[in-house]
């Protein structure tokens, strides 16, 4: 073959490939303006459904939540889409509080759902479904499923995981943080105490001082957090043994919280300065 | 013996063309994978989220100015209502001339309060004068006032300034999106063991497109064919390279105009480098030289998102003039960390990443020169084999369309900004004219570039026209501002 050939083939698979990429974008665009054109319909239809089963008195609550189940099969409506568009609902009014939206969830099945896509092999999937899991509140069942992965080779997994064990049993789930060996990132330590934060239940001492034995640094820089956020003065002095540790991040933690505690200490000034 | 010599000099660039388009198809591999994982890691991390978040890391956004007067007030104000919990804005007046400091302390109630004593690591000009706001609506709101020194040098004293755990740095004259330091902040609230030392985030061209009160209201692609090549160039550099490189740990470069960093690590390394032209390349290399040196994980990261908007020179004589500015910074910075070069003491910085700058970076004008040289040669003396020649010409655009192409589409198709079939359609045909209309003159920019290093001619930092943005309602539009790039 001549080299002429050969830069005549390179040639014509470039406008092929380029011929291609435009064909891929005209799709691309046709498609998307559908898609998007639905995914508007199904926002509107699922929250219009939503608003008129809180607000509607004169008709039956049930009437109108039927109405929108029926809504949401009759369209065919994807099971992610439409975990979504709950999602969204679900940052202002919480589903785990209200039957009525529990009511819903059930009907549709997303609850059995969201447990079958837990067992999936697909590290987005799984992570997804743990996510809207405690994001929901669906407890049942779940903390058993959810266990074996808090400590996971896949960050979001292992993440997410150890924040849903956080929302469905709250101080009790600290006792995992001694068998933590995994680094944990500070968006986890802040999810972890905004949660703690959500739950009922009073400051549970036994699990705390149980997750206070942890030799893991990172788990000591969350439980400084913990103490400085929960105001926690009886634990200062874990706070004040952490500033001879050889970790300087933790040493930082530590200042913080003690700075929070007593701004003004002299002591504290002393320390920092050096 | 002559044939010899021909035969290798066409062997090395073959080898060099086979080895750039590789390079790029990985690249555009690494990019799409790194697409992929950024859009579905941000749906665990909704800046919804860390809006209501407790703890996050304080930012503080540096801002240096000089002769900003006909823009600054309204950059201010957009700066200032910037979304995030714990944050503060050092504007840094680096001498300007004009008026506008006077403007920032009329409009912003300021007043001048004890002057601070600089962190010892890093050495600044002389400072004169330090304002903060009576009026508690600006409290977060801090001008400096100081001799001409730079921008590295403005830059320098607002890190030594400030207190917080992050800084960002950027310019004033650049829009910045409402929620950019909630994304920005990302990687530092996921990092495990690696620490993020550097983040840098997508800068997007805003000539034409509608500004209101310093915010960007609606994005249009460019009327002229300069800004609107350079959209293409910005997408394709942002998306496909620094992406890509960002998947594989292999990201030098955090542009100057919007680059986020730990404060501790800046002053550690003594902050910005004012004798560099091209101050952004050369602190991320040193940052990450440091932590080689020090043993420590690390990483650069880049989020794909256009976060800031910047205006593109609208003319050719300012376009050759950032160009060759660019150039000489890239350049000045090779022969600073010329140890690294194929260096094993520096893992893959050193045997890989350092390398790939150096042989096509920097490389790329000077083999295109000695390309074209060669072609000369060829007609004038030893006559040319056409049908190849144009062949091979029809190959190579055909290849740089393909890649342009690539790059525009997957960004119109995972970011909004540019998501109108005319304005893809816009951007593609730019793309396709830019080998022709904007490339010769970009390399004749960069090869004057290094022609003025090898021969040490000193033309400092050029100068930039800016025809200010699009502001709506303005009536005032300026008629041009001329300042230092």
């Amino acid at each position: 073959m001549s080299l002429l050939i050969v830069i005549y083939i390179v040639i014509f698979s470039f406008l092929l490939s380029l011929v291609i990429l435009w064909l891929a974008t005209i799709g691309y665009i046709i498609k998307n303006k559908k898609k998007e054109k639905l995914y508007i319909q199904l926002e509107q239809g699922i929250i219009e459904g939503l608003a008129h089963s809180f607000i509607d008195d004169s008709i039956d609550e049930t009437e109108n939540t039927k109405k929108l189940i029926a809504y949401i099969k009759d369209n065919n409506i994807s099971f992610w889409d439409s975990a979504d568009v709950f999602m969204k609902v679900n940052r202002f009014i919480k589903f785990s509080n209200n039957e009525n939206l529990k009511f819903i969830f059930n009907s549709l099945g997303l609850e059995k759902m969201l447990k079958e896509k837990i067992k999936t092999n697909d590290w987005y999937v799984k992570t997804k479904a743990i996510w809207m899991t405690y994001e929901f509140g669906i407890c049942d069942n779940n903390t058993r499923l959810i266990t074996p992965y808090r400590n996971d080779d896949i960050t979001l997994i292992r993440r997410e995981s150890q924040i849903a064990l956080v929302t469905f049993l709250g101080w009790k789930s600290l006792t995992f943080l001694p068998y933590v060996t995994r680094p944990m990132s500070l968006w986890q330590q802040i999810r972890i105490i905004e949660k703690l934060h959500e739950t009922e239940e009073k400051l549970d001492i036994y699990h705390f001082e149980k997750a206070l034995k942890s030799e893991n640094e990172i788990v000591k820089e969350l439980l400084i957090r913990v103490i400085k956020s929960f105001k926690l003065h009886k634990y200062k002095y874990y706070v004040t043994k952490q500033l001879y540790s050889k970790n300087s991040n933790l040493i930082k933690v530590a200042l913080e919280a003690l700075n929070e505690f007593a701004p003004e200490s002299i002591e504290l000034k002393q320390i920092e300065i050096s | 013996m002559y044939h010899f010599f021909n035969s290798t000099i066409e062997f090395f660039f073959l080898c060099y063309g086979i080895s750039i388009f590789t390079i790029y198809f990985f690249l555009v591999f690494f990019a799409r994978k790194a697409i992929i994982k950024n859009k579905k890691e941000a749906v665990f991390l909704d800046v919804s989220f860390i809006k209501r978040a407790d703890s996050l890391p304080t930012i503080t956004l540096i801002a240096p100015a000089y002769n900003e007067g006909m823009t600054i007030v309204t950059n201010v104000r957009s700066l200032l209502s910037i979304q995030y919990p714990f944050y503060e804005l050092i504007i840094s007046n680096d001498g300007s001339k004009d008026d506008s400091l006077e403007q920032l302390i009329k409009i912003f109630e300021l007043e001048p309060i004890p002057l601070f004593e600089s962190a010892r690591e890093i050495d600044t000009s002389l400072v004169k004068t330090i304002y903060k706001s009576i009026n508690p609506k600006y409290s977060n709101l801090t001008v400096i006032d100081k001799e001409n020194g730079g921008r590295a040098d403005a830059l320098n004293y607002g890190i030594a300034y400030a207190k917080s755990n992050l800084i960002l740095c950027t310019d004033a004259d650049c829009i910045i999106e409402q929620d950019a330091l909630l994304k920005m902040v990302r990687p530092y609230l996921e990092a495990l063991d690696e620490e993020v030392i550097a983040c840098g985030g997508a800068i997007g061209i805003a000539n034409d497109s509608i500004i209101k009160n310093g915010i960007l209201k609606e994005i249009k692609t460019p009327k002229k064919l300069l800004p609107r090549i350079q959209v293409v160039e910005y997408i394709r550099s942002f998306l496909l390279g620094r992406m890509a490189w960002g998947q594989i740990d292999g990201l030098m470069l955090v542009s100057g105009a919007f680059g986020l960093y730990p404060r501790n690590r800046l002053l550690e390394v003594g902050g910005f480098d004012v004798k560099s032209i091209g101050e952004d390349l050369e602190l991320c290399i040193r940052l990450r030289r440091h932590m080689e040196d020090l043993k420590l994980k690390y990483k650069v990261v880049y989020i794909p998102e256009t976060l800031c908007w910047t205006e593109a020179p609208q003319t050719f004589k300012v376009y050759k003039s950032q160009r060759d500015r660019w150039a000489r910074g890239l350049w000045d910075t090779m022969v600073k960390h010329k140890g690294l070069f194929l260096n094993k003491k520096y893992g893959k910085m050193g045997k890989l990443f350092f390398p790939y700058w150096v042989f096509f970076e920097l490389g790329a004008p000077i083999v295109e020169f000695l390309g074209m040289l060669y072609i000369l040669h060829h007609i004038f003396i030893t006559g040319m084999n056409w049908p190849v020649a144009i062949s091979l010409a029809i190959a190579v655009y055909l290849a740089s369309c393909v890649f342009s192409t690539i790059a525009v589409l997957m960004y119109c198709t995972n970011y909004n900004h540019y998501s109108k079939p005319k304005m893809i359609f816009k951007l593609l045909t730019a793309a396709y004219v830019e080998p022709f209309y904007s490339h010769p003159v970009m390399l004749y920019a960069q090869l004057k570039g290094f022609v003025k290093k090898i021969f040490n001619i000193d033309t400092g930092w050029g100068t930039m026209t800016r025809t200010g943005f699009n502001e709506e309602g303005d009536n005032n539009k300026t008629d041009s501002s001329v300042k230092d790039i």
